[in-house]
């Protein structure tokens, strides 16, 4: 009895549940309690998405098993505290004796309720509240173990974008109903709009029903703009489509209706600073989980920030044509509707679309099972009526098939006098929409049930079927439309009635009414609301009834038929739970059919694909829909296959929904195999989309087939006439235009993407100049084959910009460096240099003065002068040249690139330091090739390199004997494109290990040495395209080998 | 003073500058031999003339410092003139200090480089006639008996007769006679002239 009360009453619902397997070493733990306590009717909207993300955020905690319970207390907009306390009293009769870990009441009234009774209630228990007025705060007797979520809605911030946005806006109509938020919200909301009162005329609807607000909202004139704060909680409106209550009022409204929860996005209004209900919950969540782990949190982590963000509807917008450009900078538009560009993009980004759709259906966790039931306002119900209801649940459980009929027929009598009425009927609607099976409590339609052709009362059927209740207390009091009923109702003696939809998950199965005869009846929003329950109860007999006929009927027919299947089959009955599972499944998961039966079969399903698996299950059934999940499914062997499980809805032959028949098939081979494919093409897709180059995938007609980020990025910020981010665009036509148009880096893009798509060419590199309104930008353009079965090239653009300048950099910091130390090193030789030219010129002198003094003397001698006078002349030549040279190597000049001759320039550098050689007894040995082949480069700084060279082999030597001072110069062709020349000295060598880094900058051997030279001569032979590099002689001393590139010689 | 008698060598590794030196001590009268290197001159024979020489600092193999300490040792009475394209200050003073006559920096003109020669082969003359004087000086030395050779280092001290005698062991009038033999050997007039003569092969206050 007990258990059955907690499955009608209240929706206790695994959240989440660890699976043993996964975790063997914890410890069984008992599951945790968690009690949600709305202030709210359930079904209003916004509840919705607090559950589901609430609960969402719970299942993601697998290491615990967590129980929620949900209540709604109802507690807003009623003043007396008798209520609360009757309230408080149910509350704490119906959870003494239950271990509740956490509650979390849900609104300002409910926290309040909760947090002044908690001694008394909920003693000890911690208390994570949600959203909480901000303003409220102070006022509430928050202790020890209370923490939550507190914030506003922001009323005040849409009303202000909405005047922005609709500047001749004169009033604003604020509909906030006040049952549904306490006083605390109502005064955050006062203060909000106070502000506005000075700019327009802000009117507040309250106490309206929706059909009322409906009428308001489309008589509003221009001018007007509606802000919807919260809808009425109206007990005559369908718990069940509240969203379609919204709806009624923003497609009634003739002006744009803002609104300030997310939820209200997508049902007609514009959008607004709305508060993002599920970010909401998943705070509370958070801090839920946190206490159940254990942490103890209190009043300090109290989070005060209400979710909200800049939300809008774009169909809305283009329905009161707003410029998107006028919302606020971070707002999301939601409902966008593709444009043509954003549809291809699909197209083509669709295969790997769908396989991460596929995928993330296998995350998840969840141990929920569907439920029959969507218990509500369990509290506001009398015990009494509570009593009865689980009494007659009980009854028709017990009930064989055969007596379900005459046991409806029982309890309609038992609620009738219950309830003090004289007539209870239920009525189920058959498929045909035209009849009607009634039952009824005093058999006035005979034994059993009874067929009534219904097509004449359109209006109560319109309204039971899109789930609104009706109920009069006079005839008279039903609209004209329902002439009809209120004849046929005159006609039967009826004098007051309530007509109830019931409903099975969603789906409007048929009414429950109840009828006085005698007197008119008023009836109270009470008693709707728990008769409800009573609906529900009938209502799942009605169905249970129909779905154990269809079993008795075709079962045979379809035990053969699944049994003899291929696949693994299961089948569930129409509360969802399975009745069923073929051999195949049983031998697939090894279990025996009494421990899958009924939810036994989720013991299999892998823990962390149980949370979606049900969602897509219980999706699925409530709209009665087929459905196709994928999850793992423990093997006998223990091993998780990857199942594919297709669900299809049976039907009567009336049509009555009887449960579901589905097949499962093992993919887990595919599975893998759509795993490592979907790796692959993410993998590639990161990769191409991160690619810091502009990157474009041309087909072999060289129409774009993609782009990367920085493409697109590129193309937006400087894109000319053409539009060349969009996939399905020509590429070569806008190369062409553009060449045609004058620009010769077109051109050369055009050539060079022509040259790979058609082959000729494996791959292309140019570098442009593309000049920017700010600068000059260099980019490389590299185009390569596209392998693949189209053909087609991939065009990647770099800005090399950055790397152009560093080697402008570089280069001239090389020359002046170069030059800085051509300088120096003239500097130590200056003292040989000075001798070089001091030589000449002394004979000069000596010459010209005995020339002189031979003049003088007469005829003594006389003719020694012109011998004199040709020795001046090439002593003075000499001194010229050796001042030519020296110029050249301290000129400081951009690198030439002139024909050289290798064997020219050692001559005249030897000739430059010979006396320096001289001076320190080094003897020079030159052998030169004769003819080498020209080389194209700088002279002077091959001369310094060959300068360096000689003297650090010159100072190698310093410290060896003097008649074993040896350098020797060899030039040699080494290869037809290649000459090569080599310093070789026996100096005192360099250790073999420091070899190879002697070209490196700041390594040196030599005392006092800046470790530069070498580093020079390498980096000069490199530019001229040659190699460096040194050897040890067998003897003494290294030789350096200078090989560089000649003009080709070729063989005659 | 006439230059005929002397003879001037050119020692530089540059043929060039050589040559142009050559030519123009030429020009002066003075008879001129080149060489290339400090051991082409060593191995070449002396000439018994007053020479000058002029000698660049910098040579491959033995440089010109180290042939004028060489020709130092040997007692060449050769005036040394350096020539040189990049000499230092204290590489002169060091030339100068062991008796170079000159430090010629390239380029120089006639007149200092006449003037160097001038004064290098006076020098030469000068250290050839001070070598002659000592020379015959030396062979009256010769020619003294040990005893009047004892006589002699007493009477250039001053000491008279008596003292001498005393001194030695003698009466007054037997060293009369040896001072007598003396001053006739050496063909002094007189003591003074003695006393010089001495001088010549012994520096004063070198006699022991």
């Amino acid at each position: 009895m007990g258990g059955l009360l907690g499955g009608v009453l209240w929706v206790l619902t695994l959240v989440a549940a660890p699976s043993a397997r996964s975790n063997p070493a914890a410890p069984p733990t008992a599951p945790r309690h968690v009690l949600l306590l709305h202030q709210v009717d359930q079904h209003s909207p916004g509840i919705a998405p607090f559950d589901t993300a609430f609960r969402r955020a719970l299942q993601r905690d697998a290491s615990q098993t967590i129980l929620l319970s949900v209540e709604s207390v109802d507690v807003a907009g009623r003043g007396a505290s008798a209520y609360a306390d009757e309230v408080s009293r149910l509350l704490a009769r119906k959870y003494r004796g239950r271990d509740i870990d956490v509650v979390v009441p849900i609104g300002t009234a409910t926290a309040r309720l909760v947090l002044e009774r908690r001694a008394q209630l909920f003693p000890g228990v911690p208390v994570v509240f949600a959203a909480v007025v901000d303003g409220a705060l102070p006022t509430l007797p928050i202790g020890p173990g209370v923490t939550g979520v507190a914030g506003d809605v922001d009323v005040a911030g849409t009303i202000d974008l909405a005047l922005r946005l609709h500047p001749d806006t004169r009033r604003v109509v604020l509909i906030a109903d006040e049952s549904s938020f306490d006083r605390a919200f109502s005064e955050s909301l006062q203060r909000q709009v106070r502000r506005f009162a000075d700019a327009v005329n802000v009117r507040i609807l309250t106490d309206r029903t929706v059909p009322e607000l409906a009428a308001d909202v489309s008589g509003l004139g221009p001018g007007t703009i509606v802000v919807l704060v919260s809808l009425p909680h109206d007990p005559a409106a369908s718990p069940s489509v509240g969203g379609d209550a919204i709806a009624r009022v923003t497609q009634a409204s003739a002006v744009p209706v803002y609104g300030v929860y997310d939820s209200f996005l997508g049902k007609g209004i514009v959008g607004g600073h709305v508060m993002n209900v599920a970010e909401h919950a998943e705070r509370v969540a958070a801090l839920v989980l946190r206490t159940l782990n254990g942490e103890p949190l209190g009043p300090a982590d109290i989070v005060r920030e209400s979710a909200t963000v800049w939300a809008f509807d774009e169909r809305q917008l283009r329905r009161w044509g707003i410029d998107e450009r006028a919302l606020p900078a971070d707002s999301e538009v939601r409902f966008h509707e593709p444009s043509a560009w954003e549809r291809y993009r699909w197209y083509v980004a669709g295969g790997v679309g769908l396989l991460i759709v596929e995928s993330l259906l296998l995350a998840g966790v969840l141990v929920e099972r569907a439920q029959r039931w969507r218990a509500r306002e369990a509290l506001t119900a009398r015990l009494q009526i509570e009593r009865l209801t689980a009494e007659l649940a009980a009854r028709f459980v017990n009930a064989p098939p055969a007596e379900v009929e005459a046991e409806i027929g029982r309890a309609l009598r038992t609620v009738a006098e219950h309830v003090d009425v004289d007539r209870a009927t239920i009525t189920e609607f058959l498929p045909d929409a035209r009849h009607v099976r009634v039952f009824e409590s005093d058999g006035a339609a005979g034994p059993g049930p009874a067929l009534r052709d219904v097509t004449e009362f359109a209006w109560a059927l319109r309204r039971l079927q899109a789930g609104e209740p009706f109920y009069f207390s006079r005839p008279e009091e039903l609209p004209d439309d329902a002439a009809n009923e209120r004849e046929y109702i005159t006609a039967r003696g009826i004098v007051s009635a309530l007509a109830l939809p019931i409903a099975v998950d969603g789906a409007v199965v048929g009414a429950f009414s109840l009828v006085t005869t005698a007197r008119p009846r008023q009836w109270t929003a009470e008693t709707v609301l728990s008769l409800r329950l009573l609906g529900d109860v009938f209502a799942n007999v009605v169905v249970r009834r129909h779905a154990s006929a269809a079993l008795r009927e075709s079962e045979d027919r379809f035990r053969l038929a699944v049994d003899t299947a291929p696949m693994m089959m299961w089948m569930s009955d129409a509360g969802g739970g399975c009745v069923y599972f073929n051999e195949r499944w049983l031998d697939f998961t090894g279990r025996a059919l009494e421990q899958e039966l009924g939810d036994g079969w989720t013991v299999g399903v892998h823990p962390e694909d149980r949370g979606a698996c049900f969602e897509a299950y219980r999706s699925a059934f409530d709209a009665r829909s087929e459905f196709t999940i994928e999850y793992r499914l423990r093997r006998f062997d223990g091993q998780y296959r990857s199942v594919v499980d297709r669900g299809v809805p049976r039907f009567t032959a009336e049509g009555q929904f009887i449960g579901y028949v589905g097949s499962c098939v093992d993919i887990t081979e595919i599975r893998e195999a759509h795993q490592e494919l979907l790796q692959t093409i993410a993998l590639r897709s990161a990769i191409f989309g991160s690619l810091y180059g502009h990157v474009v995938a041309l087909d072999g007609n060289g129409i774009i087939l993609a782009v990367n980020d920085s493409w697109r990025r590129f193309a937006e910020e400087h894109g000319g006439k053409r539009d060349l981010t969009g996939v399905g665009q020509d590429y070569l036509a806008v190369c062409r235009d553009a060449a045609a148009a004058g620009d010769a880096s077109a051109q050369r893009a055009l050539d060079a993407v022509v040259a790979v798509l058609s082959g000729r060419s494996a791959r292309e590199v140019r570098e442009y100049v593309c000049p920017t309104p700010t600068e000059e930008r260099w980019f490389e353009m590299a185009v390569e084959p596209f392998s693949r079965p189209g053909g087609g090239a991939v065009v990647s653009h770099i800005d090399i910009t950055r790397r152009r300048r560093a080697e402008e950099d570089a280069r001239v910091q090389r020359v002046e460096l170069a030059h800085a130390l051509r300088v120096t090193t003239m500097g130590e030789l200056a003292a040989s240099l000075a001798h070089e030219i001091n030589q000449p010129l002394a004979a000069i002198i000596s010459n010209a003065q005995a020339a002189l003094r031979q003049r003088e003397a007469g005829g003594c001698a006389a003719e020694d002068i012109p011998a004199a006078l040709q020795d001046i002349v090439e002593d003075a030549r000499r001194a010229a040249g050796v001042i030519r040279r020296l110029r050249s190597l301290f000129r400081k000049t951009d690198v030439q690139r002139e024909a050289l001759s290798v064997d020219a320039l050692i001559e005249e550098v030897v000739d430059l330091v010979g006396h320096e050689l001289r001076r320190r007894h080094i003897s020079v040995g030159l052998d030169l090739a004769a003819g080498l082949p020209i080389v194209l480069g700088d002279g002077i700084q091959l001369q310094q390199v060959i300068l360096n060279l000689v003297l650090n082999a010159a100072d190698a030597m310093t410290d060896v004997d003097d008649d074993r001072r040896e350098l020797t110069i060899e030039t040699v062709q080494r290869e037809p494109a290649l000459v090569e020349v080599c310093v070789r000295d026996t100096g005192i060598g360099v250790k073999e290990s420091e070899l190879e880094h002697i070209f490196e900058p700041f390594v040196t051997t030599k005392s006092g040495g800046l470790g530069m030279g070498l580093s020079i001569c390498r980096s000069i032979v490199q530019t001229h395209g040659g190699r460096i590099r040194a050897t040890s002689n067998a003897d003494r001393g290294i030789t350096v080998h200078i090989e560089l590139p000649c003009e080709e010689v070729r063989s005659p | 003073m006439t230059r005929s008698d002397a003879i001037v060598y050119v020692i530089d590794d540059d043929l060039s500058v050589r040559r142009a030196v050559a030519r123009l001590v030429r020009t002066l009268g003075l008879e001129v031999e080149t060489f290339a290197s400090a051991q082409d001159f060593l191995d070449h024979t002396p000439d018994d003339r007053p020479a000058c020489l002029l000698l660049d600092v910098r040579m491959p193999g033995q440089t010109g410092l180290d042939l004028q300490t060489t020709l130092a040792r040997s007692g060449r009475d050769l005036g040394i003139v350096f020539i040189t394209g990049h000499g230092t200050v204290p590489m002169g003073v060091g030339a100068m200090k062991k008796g170079a006559v000159d430090f010629l920096p390239k380029p120089f003109n006639d007149h200092e480089l006449i003037d160097a020669v001038d004064r290098a082969l006076a020098k030469s003359r000068e250290a050839r006639r001070i070598a002659a004087e000592r020379t015959a000086v030396q062979r009256r030395l010769d020619m003294l008996t040990p005893r009047e050779r004892q006589v002699l280092e007493l009477v250039v001290t001053g000491m008279l007769n008596k003292q001498i005698g005393a001194a030695l062991g003698a009466a007054e009038k037997t060293i009369k006679v040896h001072r007598a033999r003396v001053m006739q050997k050496m063909a002094a007039g007189s003591v003074a002239d003695l006393v010089r003569m001495t001088q010549k092969v012994t520096p004063v206050g070198e006699t022991s």
